[in-house]
């Protein structure tokens, strides 16, 4: 497993890996915190900063100072999907999965350190995305003057922690979907469009008529971690179920992983 | 799986020679290895045995179960009916002997942003394989010089060399080869040929698939022949070929011919025309038989301008199995 976990990082340092992950990931934080911030109104209830998210005096609560992160939180996990989704399929598609399986014959071994690696590399990348984030928090705070006195507390580091740990969870939740749907799927010409269709508009087009869903549907449930819950689903219940549904495809790709042959 | 020694044989149904029994353990056996895709046997039940040492050919042509075959043997594809071995362990046991075999299956396959280097050294990590041989392999295969260019940017015969460098990583006892010469130049598949041959004089047993006859035959000393996923034939190279060798006969002039037939015929030989030539099959006429031939002819006031024995062509021998009812 080790072996796989080492492997699978040697296989990161290829450039679109690491701008997917390591660049863009930030770049969408810098993006979503610099227009929290430049929308944000005085009045919670009016202005454009109303529909995006929190007023001047909201942001300069414990909780400001990774607000752009957490906003970013649905996006950042579509992106991960992605990210996973095309380096597994990839697999088949380019036939290195003929040179894995014959240096390492246990399948799910191979597939569970690119799991491990990738799980890793994310969380690096979303420390790296955190850290740009509050940056330009401070930026952005000095051109609105908002006060950042309660940010560097402890109050307000719990909060920052906590928006880093949902956002791994729902990040974490929607890479390991990304990689078994890689596997079931094994190309990433169809696996890239039925993904972002699913999990972007038509999970989102669904709830507006049907307001279960969000207490369902998988990339709904990742959503409510990332954002502590929903008005319509608990963070324990987005949690629970959330991670449940994640297991189940995991579950139902590594037996079709041991099953199928390797014919491509 | 029993593994003792037995005589490499033609397929029931053709007429070919008996091959010499070939003593010692065999690097690859199989009983019935069958594998059916929707109701299509690709590979039908097929009873091979490769003996360990030898370069050995795999041949027929496309479609005929060859990389089928070898994906079972390399444990991608599950076999839908009968057993083998491979080094002496269950086929059901993959993780077992594939730490000592190679493989290059089909088109070499890499991950093209990764030099060379790159992706040796992600197999070599995988398979739990010291740095260090991951520059031996670049040097055995001669890609030292460009081993830090990306994949994406080497010629295909550059591509087929890392394939075969990823093969050697774990020093095999068993190497297999699928097509390594398939998309090559001329000299591109000089070079291959004269690597596998360079690889082989090292000791492993190596399996190369191929369709390409004539290829088999300069490199390969055993022979697995499948024609529609059945066995047509195993055994020597040498033996195969020479139960094909003919003796050709031709006079001085065109004229000569029927006279020179007739002279055969009151032999007891039935020769064949080949164009202004006669055909005899080389198998039971010794050089006492051919000297008396070329007296005769003589006496008779023929002068043979040729007379030689001649091998067949492996593609001709393979025809032939085929031709003699295989299917």
């Amino acid at each position: 497993m080790t072996r796989a976990i080492r492997a699978e990082f040697g296989k990161l340092r290829r450039p679109a890996p690491l701008v997917a992950v390591g660049a863009v990931l930030p770049v969408l934080t810098v993006v979503a915190t610099v227009a929290l911030f430049a929308t944000a109104g005085n009045d919670p209830d009016s202005g454009p900063g109303a529909v995006f998210g929190p007023s001047l005096g909201q942001l300069a609560t414990a909780g400001g100072l990774t607000r752009g992160f957490s906003a970013t939180s649905a996006v950042l996990g579509l992106l991960v999907l992605i990210v996973f989704a095309v380096l597994t399929a990839n697999e088949w598609n380019q036939g290195t999965i003929r040179l894995l399986l014959t240096r390492e014959p246990n399948r799910i071994r191979v597939f569970a350190g690119k799991a491990a690696a990738l799980l890793a590399a994310t969380a690096v990348a979303l420390v790296l995305a955190l850290v740009v984030s509050v940056l330009t928090a401070y930026v952005m705070a000095a051109a609105r003057d908002v006060p950042t006195g309660a940010w560097l507390t402890g109050a307000g580091l719990r909060h920052a922690g906590a928006d880093y740990l949902r956002a791994l969870a729902s990040a974490g939740g929607y890479g390991l979907l990304g990689l078994s749907l890689g596997i079931l799927i094994r190309s990433t010409t169809v696996v890239v469009p039925v993904a972002f269709a699913w999990f972007f508009p038509l999970e989102h087009i669904i709830q507006n008529a049907w307001a279960g869903a969000g207490r369902w549907f998988p990339g709904l449930l990742l959503d409510a971690i990332a954002t502590d819950g929903t008005s319509g689903t608990s963070f324990g219940r987005a949690l629970a179920l959330g991670l449940a549904v994640v297991a189940v495809f995991a579950a139902v790709a590594a037996v079709d992983l041991r099953r199928r042959d390797i014919t491509g | 799986m029993p593994t003792q020694a037995s005589p490499p044989q033609a397929a029931p149904a053709s007429t070919e020679p008996a091959a010499t029994p070939v003593p010692g353990p065999a690097a690859i056996e199989t009983t019935g290895l069958t594998k059916v895709y929707g109701g299509r046997t690709v590979v039908d039940h097929l009873d091979l045995r490769l003996p360990a040492g030898v370069v050995a050919g795999f041949v027929g042509p496309n479609g005929a179960g060859k990389s089928t075959t070898l994906r079972m043997l390399l444990g991608l594809v599950r076999p839908s009916s009968g057993a083998g071995t491979v080094l002496g362990v269950p086929l059901e046991r993959p993780g077992d002997y594939l730490p000592r075999v190679g493989a290059l299956i089909e088109a070499p396959a890499f991950y093209p942003a990764l030099s060379g280097r790159a992706n040796l050294r992600v197999l070599a990590t995988l398979s739990g394989v010291e740095e260090g041989q991951v520059l031996n392999v670049l040097e055995t295969v001669g890609l030292t010089a460009r081993a830090d260019d990306r994949y994406r940017a080497y010629s295909l015969g550059m591509k087929q060399r890392l394939g075969i460098a990823a093969a050697l990583l774990t020093d095999p006892d068993l190497l297999i080869l699928d097509e390594p010469t398939n998309g090559l130049d001329p000299q591109g598949i000089i070079e291959m040929r004269e690597l596998i041959r360079a690889i082989a004089d090292d000791g492993p047993t190596v399996l190369v698939s191929s369709h390409l006859l004539s290829e088999v035959q300069q490199v390969c000393d055993w022979l697995l022949m499948v024609e529609a996923g059945r066995q047509v034939y195993q055994g020597r190279t040498a033996d195969l070929l020479a139960g094909g060798s003919r003796l050709r006969l031709r006079g001085e002039h065109a004229a000569d011919l029927p006279a020179l037939a007739d002279l055969l015929r009151r032999r007891g030989l039935e020769p064949e025309r080949d164009g202004a030539a006669l055909l005899l099959p080389d198998g039971t006429i010794g050089d006492g038989e051919v000297a008396a031939i070329s007296r005769e002819a003589a006496g008779a006031g023929i002068t043979l301008v040729e007379l030689a024995r001649t091998a067949a062509s492996l593609e001709e021998r393979y025809g032939a199995l085929v031709a003699g009812g295989v299917r």
